[in-house]
């Protein structure tokens, strides 16, 4: 296994607030990593970061073999890292379609990207069936899976994944939750971001716990899951 | 009040506000595509309009060799000197829209300063823009030959169809509905709805901010340009303050309509156009601009977006 | 917004003009050197008639300085962009200059009124070019120009009837439409015109200047029925006016005042609109009066070929002055006497002297022009 992402001593700061404090992350091809933590930790800022929505202060950030800090965010997309932002940050008043087009955006080979519409189609059955209706009337997980299968257009190598499942129903989390399993399954390497530990956990190989910008545990997945210091700050217990 | 003027003008009214509500409509394009991407209201855009003025007499009578006395033209030529003034006009307003958004805008947006600086930063261009014309012209009002006879489609109920007054209304039409395809059907053209949705976002999706910014210039300018070429073909002059009346006048047919919507620039462009005429003619033109503003604030306190404008946050999201 | 950061920015660099002709002055303390001030909008929306009046300065003081004068005179630019608001600023500032012995202006009647406290107590004669309102020179009025205001054009109480005159001249059952440009000189000259129109009215309107849509107004004129279109204000908006009249289908007369009587006015009003145009003013084309020789001086000098309007009116007054300082008057008190006393001649021969109250004794006449072959022509004394 290669390491496909590879963060080194990340500092991101906010004006004069550091966010993130030296973190230190890898995500191999094929992995599902995830990323938890409590609310502010950091973990938005460090995907922010290295989508190229934020300029690092300092640290490395390589995909893909390639140096990417503070490159501008379309080189990064172009190189195939794409992230479903948290928040149903999707284009509130365009459908479905154009949803994923725009997901789409930077790529020429039509061919390859119906095959890729019909695939996410297929991915979020649900997206099929709203397929011309405006993006902000549609509900909470609707735009969720909106969001991720516009992220998916992108063809991506590393897909950045921002609290998909917050806010929704129990249902529908564990249904996003299968279908990030189905990803990977298509070749699709996942860094996760969670607040909902215990189903990151669960679907994940890997996990980095995230404390006020830095690292405080690592491991893998199903290990952290039986820690009892994660047990309960995290999960509950 | 003079309401005799209605028994016999009524319709010409109508018409002539329709004329010189599209030209109205073509500028606050302008207006409304920049403040829909990046939420400023680009001030200049009312010098960018009275640089395309100047531009096209510059072609008519500097590139194609007219005169400001000459007879009017026929046939061919007088199409290929329209089409290559409007394109000439056009294009340097285009151009323009694009340098002043690099000159006064760009760096002060990737700094992050708030939007003020970039309000005073449109007020200063505006202000350069002006004066120079003004030095270059000597503060004279510059003529532009009638190089396209008026002749009349003929009279309907008093209004009478001059050939500019239809060439406007027509292009008008043309032009919005071509913008409007192209900004719903595009790839570039979903680019910008999508940065006018979220910058943010849209980066996410591999979109070049600071390409599609200037690409919304540069068709601002082009809209602004064709307005001055179809102003300066129906006046016939232009002067280097030309720009503050037909810019204001523009702006608030945006705001009147909804800003940062093209629908709303469209429908605010035609309603103000054909305000002023009936608020000239019946209560007297010192009271045309007092009825114009008195509208936008009642328009603005029913529905504080514009006509057709969406709430902020959802535009915002 | 953008006017009034214009404004300011007007103030700040005429301030900065007169500090720096102070500075330059004692710095040379050359004794033969005394300065005039030129007051007018030369930045702004009303910077075409400053510039304009500004070249008669020039080209007098240029003439004057050809003859090798053992007293140099030096012009002060006071840009007051014909705002009351920005006079009253500009005006201290050139009146404390003690080295400026007189001004030329102000163009304008609003600027002028503002300018006058100043002026008053710092005891400088002015003589305007254009200041053409009523009032400056009315010795009942609450705020007029005596003792150092003086002018070398009509007042608008001898403009406006003569106006209504000529518009009206030939023709059986003039029913007149009466418009002006919202301005103090276009509602002023109305105002004095409409009480020779008595009954003959149809109707009227206040259009505001820098207006690019005439149709509505001439969908109203159309609908009165009037004969006589009559147009208080400036060249540009004239130009405008009468094209779309023309051009609306409207047969009768168009005239208007001397606001309109610039060389520009034919030019823009396209081939034939402007064609029969009446015009009036105190003003005389420069190239009228002028020689041959001194216009092809003025073109040389200026770039400009044909003159705008008061070039005529800006010449004479800055004759004035240039007269009684050839005459060794170097002191504003001097001036005064001088100019008030004195007896002088205009560019066409005429002979200027100046009542109590600063107009031209037997006031300055008023001319009737026409639009000719595209051209401003002469007609009579209106």
């Amino acid at each position: 296994m290669s390491a496909l992402l590879e963060v080194k001593d990340l500092k991101v700061s906010y004006g004069s607030i550091m966010a993130v404090k030296g973190l230190s992350l890898t995500v191999n091809e094929g992995e599902i990593v995830t990323l938890i933590g409590s609310n502010g930790a950091g973990k938005s800022t460090t995907l922010r970061t290295i989508s190229g929505l934020l300029k690092p202060v300092s640290g490395s950030i390589v995909f893909k073999g390639q140096e990417i800090a503070g490159k501008a965010g379309h080189d990064i997309v172009a190189m195939g890292l794409c992230q479903s932002p948290e928040g149903r940050r999707i284009f509130p008043r365009m459908s479905v379609r154009e949803n994923l087009d725009l997901g789409a955006f930077l790529r020429n080979d039509k061919v390859a990207i119906e095959a890729d519409r019909e695939r996410v189609l297929d991915l979020f059955p649900r997206l099929r069936e709203r397929y011309e209706q405006k993006g902000g009337t549609m509900s909470g997980g609707e735009q969720q899976m909106l969001a991720v299968a516009r992220a998916l257009m992108g063809a991506p190598k590393l897909l950045l994944l921002d609290e998909p499942s917050m806010g929704l129903a129990p249902v529908l989390v564990d249904m996003i939750f299968e279908t990030i399993i189905k990803i990977r399954e298509q070749g699709i390497t996942i860094l996760l971001i969670e607040q909902n530990a215990s189903a990151a956990l669960d679907v994940a190989d890997r996990a980095y716990v995230l404390e006020s910008g830095i690292i405080k545990m690592s491991g893998k997945a199903s290990d952290l899951a039986k820690d009892e210091a994660v047990t309960k700050a995290y999960l509950g217990g | 009040m003079n309401l005799q003027v209605l028994s016999s003008q009524f319709w010409s009214l109508c018409l002539q506000g329709v004329a010189l509500g599209f030209i109205y409509v073509l500028i606050s394009l302008g207006y409304t595509m920049v403040y829909g991407v990046l939420r400023l209201i680009n001030f200049a855009n009312s010098e960018v309009f009275m640089v395309g003025t100047f531009a096209t007499v510059v072609a008519q009578v500097g590139i194609l060799q007219n005169q400001t006395n000459s007879q009017p033209l026929h046939g061919f030529r007088l199409l290929y000197t329209l089409a290559f003034s409007l394109g000439f006009s056009m294009l340097i307003c285009g151009v323009l829209g694009v340098l002043v958004e690099l000159v006064a805008y760009r760096r002060l947006r990737a700094l992050g300063t708030n939007r003020l600086a970039s309000l005073i930063s449109a007020i200063a261009v505006s202000i350069v823009l002006l004066e120079t014309t003004r030095i270059v012209t000597f503060s004279r009002p510059q003529t532009s030959p009638r190089l396209l006879d008026k002749w009349s489609f003929g009279e309907i109920a008093g209004a009478n169809f001059r050939i500019d007054t239809v060439a406007v209304i027509v292009s008008g039409i043309v032009i919005f509905f071509a913008l409007d395809r192209f900004v719903t059907k595009s790839r570039l053209g979903k680019a910008i709805r999508a940065v006018s949705m979220s910058e943010e976002n849209s980066k996410l999706m591999g979109v070049n901010l600071n390409r599609v910014v200037s690409l919304t210039f540069f068709i601002g300018g082009l809209t602004t340009g064709a307005a001055a070429f179809f102003y300066t073909t129906v006046y016939e002059t232009t002067q280097f303050n030309v720009g503050f009346n037909l810019g204001l006048a523009a702006f608030t047919a945006a705001v009147l309509g909804g800003i940062g919507n093209l629908r709303g620039a469209f429908y605010g462009g035609l309603f103000l156009g054909v305000l002023e005429q009936f608020a000239s003619a019946i209560l007297g033109s010192q009271w045309k601009s007092v009825t114009v503003f008195l509208v936008l604030v009642l328009v603005l306190l029913l529905k504080p977006n514009g006509i057709f404008g969406e709430a902020v946050q959802q535009t915002r999201t | 917004m953008n006017k009034k950061i214009q404004r300011s920015l007007a103030v700040v660099s005429a301030a900065a003009l007169v500090l720096g002709v102070s500075a330059v002055s004692s710095a040379m303390a050359a004794p033969k050197t005394v300065y005039l001030a030129f007051q007018a909008p030369l930045t702004g929306p009303n910077a075409l008639t400053g510039q304009d009046e500004l070249t008669g300065a020039k080209f007098a003081l240029s003439e004057y300085n050809a003859t090798n004068p053992s007293i140099k005179v030096e012009l002060v630019l006071a840009d007051d962009q014909g705002l009351a608001e920005v006079a009253a600023v500009v005006a201290p500032g050139i009146a404390s200059n003690k080295k400026i012995i007189g001004l030329i202006g102000p163009a304008f009647s609003g600027a002028t009124q503002a300018s006058l406290p100043a002026y008053k107590a710092g005891g400088l004669a002015l003589i305007s070019m254009s200041a053409t309102r009523v009032s400056l020179t009315d010795r009942k009025a609450a705020v007029n120009g005596f003792p150092i205001f003086k002018r070398v054009v009509a007042n608008d109480q001898y403009q406006g009837p003569a106006l209504a005159r000529y518009a009206t001249k030939g023709v059986t059952a003039p029913s007149v439409y009466l418009v002006d440009d919202k301005t103090a000189y276009g509602k002023g000259l109305a105002d004095y015109t409409s009480p020779s129109l008595k009954g003959k009215i149809a109707g009227t309107d206040s259009v505001p200047e820098n207006t690019s849509d005439y149709t509505s107004v001439v969908a109203k004129v159309k609908a009165s029925g009037a004969n006589v279109v009559i147009y208080c204000g400036y060249a540009p908006d004239a130009a405008k006016f009468v094209k779309a009249l023309r051009d609306g289908g409207y047969k009768g007369i168009f005239a208007s005042g001397d606001g309109t009587l610039k060389a520009t006015f034919p030019n823009n009003a396209g081939n034939t609109a402007a064609e029969g145009a009446r015009l009036t003013a105190a003003d005389v084309p420069f190239e009228d009066v002028a020689t041959a020789a001194q216009m092809v001086a003025y073109t040389k000098l200026t770039g400009i070929k044909i003159p705008g309007t008061y070039v005529t009116s800006t010449y004479n007054a800055t004759n004035i002055f240039l007269t009684c300082i050839k005459q060794g008057k170097t002191s504003r008190a001097g001036i005064q006497n001088c100019i008030t006393s004195g007896s002088f001649k205009g560019v066409a021969g005429d002979t200027i002297k100046f009542d109590r109250y600063g107009d031209i004794v037997g006031g300055a006449a008023v001319g009737a022009f026409t639009i000719k072959d595209g051209k401003i022509t002469y007609v009579a004394v209106a």
